[in-house]
C-alpha cells in the first residue's frame, strides 16, 4: 500500500487534534453551562417563593383569599410557574390553589414557609437569634410548582448553536490548515513533479517553482543550481564521449593500416621477388613457370583481400529464401576439397540425413561458413581434424565446428569477434566479425566455445524460420 | 660460400629467396616458423640467418633471442612487411645487423647479405 504524502499526515493530524480539543472543550463547556443556567433557574424559583411568602404573610394572616389570589395570579404569569399554592399548614385545603392548563402533579415545586415579618427583620438584623426563628411556627406555607420544559429548550437551543459553532470553528481551522499546508507541500510536490521528470525524460531544462516559502524557494535554487551542474557535466561527458569516439577511431584506422601495410606486402614482395628471379637470363623454363603461378596466386590474394574489405566496408542486407542448409554445409567442404588436398581426408561432418530447410541468405551463410570452417582447417594444421555438426531445436538451427587445433588464447577470447584483430601471422581479422555480422543479420549468434579437451571450436545459432519484423533489429548488426 | 638459414612462413617468399642466394652460390636451408627455424640452428651451425618478424608458434625477435643463446653472435637479418619505425628500432637493439621491408629490391638483400657476412668473418 501506498503510504500518506505528507500533506495527507499533517492534514490527518491536524484534523485528530481540532477534533479532540473542540469535543473536549465543547463537552465540558457545555456541562458547566448547563450546570449554572440550571442553578440559577433552580434560585430564580426558590427567589420567587421567598417573596411570595413574604408577600402573603397578610393575606395568610387575614385569610383574604382575593388578595392571595392576586398574588399567585400574578406569578403565574412566569412562564415556567406551573401552579402556586397558599395554605395554612400542610394538611390543611389550601387558602388559594391556582393551576396552568399544563400542571401535572409530578412537576417540581419549592416551598417556602410564611413568616411573621417582623419576626423576619429580626432575625435578618439579629442573626445571632436565628435558633429563635427557627422555632417560631411559621404561618403557612407557599408551594410553587414549575415546569423545567422552558430551560431544557433552552439549554437544548444552546447546546445545538454551541455544536453548530464547535463544527464551524472546525471546519474553519481544518480549511486554515489545509491551505497551510498545501503552501508547504506543493512546492514540494512541483519539486518532486520536476525531479520525476529530469529522471524519466533526462530534460534538465524543466523549470522548477519554488512557491512563497522561504524554504521551499532555498530547496527549488538548489534544485536549479543541480540541473544547471548536471546540464555541464553531461556537456563535458558529451565532449569526452566525442573525443573518445574520435581516438577510438584513429585507433581502428591504425590496426587498419597496420593490417592493410602487411597483408598487401607480403604478396607484393613474392610478387617483386618473382619479377627480380624472372628477370634472370637462363632460368630453367619450370621455374620461369613457378614463378609465373607465384605472381597469378599473389595477384588473386590481393584481389581476395580487396574484396573481404569491400564486403565488410559496404555490407548488403540478407536475401532471405528458403535454403538446404546440410546442402549448403556439403557444398562448402567440397569447395575446401578442391582448394585443399587433404580437407575432405580431415573434415568430418556429422548432419542429420535429408535436407534441413531454413529462411537464409545463402550466399552470406555459406560465406559464414566458409570462414569459420578455414580457421578450424587452419587452425588444425597440418594434419588435425575438424568436425562439423548441425542440428535443429526449437526452430534455431545449431551449427558447431570443432577442431584438433591449439585453440584460442586466452587473452584473445574477448577480443576474436572485433574486426582486424588476428592470432595468425597472416590475415585481415576480418573473417570472424564477418561471421558474427551474418549470422546477426540472420537473428542469430557466434560463440566461441570452450571446450575442456583443448582444440578450438564455434557454434553458429540462428532461427530456421527468419521473422520479418527481426530484420530491422538485427540490421544493427556490426 | 655461406650456409644461410631462410626464416619465413610464406613458402614462397622462402622459394623466392632461396633461388636468389643459391644463384649466388649459398647454401639456403628453409623454416616455415621459429620452432622449426630454432630445429634447424640447434642442428647446424649457419653464416646467416634471414628472419621474417611475423610468425605463427614463435615470432622472429623471439626466435633470435634463443638462436643469440646459443651463439652471441649469430647475425641476423629481418624482413617484414611492418614498415613502422618501432618495429625496425627494435629489432636493431636486439642485435639485428640490417632490417628489410617487403617487397625489397633483389640486389637490397643481396647487398645486406654480402655485408653482414663480411661483418660475420671479421668477427
Amino acid at each position: 500500500m501506498k503510504s500518506p504524502g505528507i500533506h495527507m499526515r499533517f492534514l490527518v493530524s491536524v484534523w485528530a487534534m481540532i477534533l479532540v480539543i473542540v469535543v473536549l472543550l465543547g463537552t465540558v463547556g457545555g456541562q458547566v453551562a448547563e450546570t449554572f443556567m440550571r442553578e440559577r433557574f433552580q434560585e430564580h424559583m426558590g427567589t420567587l417563593a421567598r417573596y411570595l411568602a413574604l408577600n402573603a404573610e397578610l393575606g395568610v394572616i387575614l385569610e383574604d383569599r382575593e388578595m392571595l389570589e392576586r398574588l399567585c395570579k400574578n406569578l403565574l404569569q412566569e412562564q415556567d410557574v406551573m401552579a402556586v399554592t397558599v395554605s395554612k399548614a400542610l394538611n390543611e385545603k389550601p387558602l388559594v390553589q391556582l393551576k396552568k392548563m399544563r400542571f401535572a402533579p409530578s412537576l417540581p415545586q419549592v416551598e417556602h414557609a410564611v413568616m411573621l415579618s417582623s419576626r423576619l427583620e429580626e432575625n435578618l438584623i439579629y442573626e445571632t437569634n436565628a435558633g429563635d426563628a427557627a422555632n417560631e411556627k411559621p404561618l403557612g406555607t407557599v408551594t410553587i410548582h414549575y415546569s423545567r420544559a422552558g430551560i431544557d429548550e433552552l439549554i437544548d437551543g444552546m447546546k445545538s448553536r454551541f455544536f453548530f459553532i464547535i463544527i464551524g470553528v472546525a471546519l474553519f481551522f481544518s480549511a486554515c490548515f489545509y491551505w497551510i499546508s498545501r503552501s508547504l507541500v506543493s512546492p514540494l510536490k512541483r519539486l518532486v513533479n520536476a525531479a520525476t521528470e529530469v529522471a524519466r525524460k533526462g530534460d534538465l531544462n524543466v523549470k522548477v517553482d519554488g512557491g512563497n516559502l522561504p524554504e521551499t524557494r532555498i530547496l527549488a535554487d538548489s534544485f536549479r543550481e543541480m540541473l544547471l551542474s548536471l546540464a555541464q557535466s553531461r556537456a563535458d561527458l558529451d565532449r569526452t564521449y566525442q573525443e573518445m569516439l574520435r581516438q577510438q577511431a584513429l585507433a581502428e584506422l591504425g590496426k587498419f593500416s597496420m593490417m592493410v601495410a602487411h597483408e598487401i606486402k607480403n604478396p607484393l614482395g613474392i610478387i617483386r621477388g618473382s619479377l627480380d628471379v624472372l628477370k634472370k637470363p637462363d632460368l630453367p623454363r619450370d621455374m620461369q613457370a613457378t614463378m609465373v603461378s607465384y605472381m597469378e596466386n599473389e595477384l588473386g590474394r590481393l584481389n581476395r583481400l580487396v574484396e573481404d574489405f569491400l564486403r565488410f566496408a559496404r555490407p548488403r542486407s540478407p536475401h532471405f529464401e528458403p535454403t538446404d542448409l546440410n546442402a549448403l554445409l556439403k557444398d562448402t567442404i567440397d569447395r575446401f576439397a578442391l582448394e585443399m588436398e587433404d580437407a575432405s581426408r580431415r573434415i568430418a561432418l556429422d548432419v542429420p540425413p535429408g535436407p534441413l530447410w531454413g529462411e537464409v541468405d545463402g550466399d552470406m551463410m555459406a560465406q559464414a561458413l566458409r570462414n569459420v570452417v578455414k580457421n578450424a582447417l587452419e587452425a588444425a594444421a597440418p594434419e588435425g581434424k575438424v568436425w562439423i555438426s548441425s542440428r535443429t531445436l526449437n526452430g534455431h538451427c545449431r551449427i558447431v565446428v570443432r577442431d584438433e587445433g591449439p585453440g584460442i588464447p586466452k587473452e584473445a577470447r574477448d577480443r576474436i569477434f572485433e574486426p582486424f584483430y588476428t592470432t595468425k601471422s597472416q590475415g585481415t581479422g576480418l573473417g570472424l566479425a564477418l561471421v558474427l555480422r551474418i549470422l546477426q543479420q540472420h537473428g542469430g549468434s557466434a560463440e566461441l566455445l570452450n571446450l575442456e579437451k583443448g582444440g578450438g571450436g564455434f557454434r553458429l545459432v540462428f532461427p530456421v524460420k527468419h521473422k520479418k519484423d527481426e530484420n530491422g533489429a538485427t540490421e544493427r548488426g556490426k | 660460400m655461406a650456409d644461410i638459414l631462410v626464416v619465413d612462413d610464406e613458402a614462397k617468399m622462402r622459394h623466392i629467396l632461396s633461388i636468389m642466394l643459391g644463384l649466388k652460390g649459398h647454401r639456403v636451408d628453409e623454416a616455415g616458423d621459429g620452432v622449426a627455424a630454432l630445429e634447424r640452428v640447434r642442428e647446424k651451425r649457419y653464416d646467416l640467418l634471414i628472419v621474417d618478424l611475423k610468425m605463427p608458434r614463435m615470432d622472429g625477435l623471439t626466435f633470435m633471442r634463443h638462436a643469440q643463446e646459443l651463439d652471441p653472435t649469430y647475425p641476423v637479418i629481418f624482413i617484414t612487411a611492418f614498415g613502422s619505425v618501432e618495429s625496425a628500432v627494435e629489432a636493431m637493439s636486439h642485435g639485428a645487423v640490417d632490417y628489410l621491408t617487403k617487397p625489397f629490391e633483389e640486389h637490397r638483400i643481396l647487398l645486406s647479405v654480402e655485408k653482414a657476412l663480411k661483418v660475420s668473418r671479421i668477427m
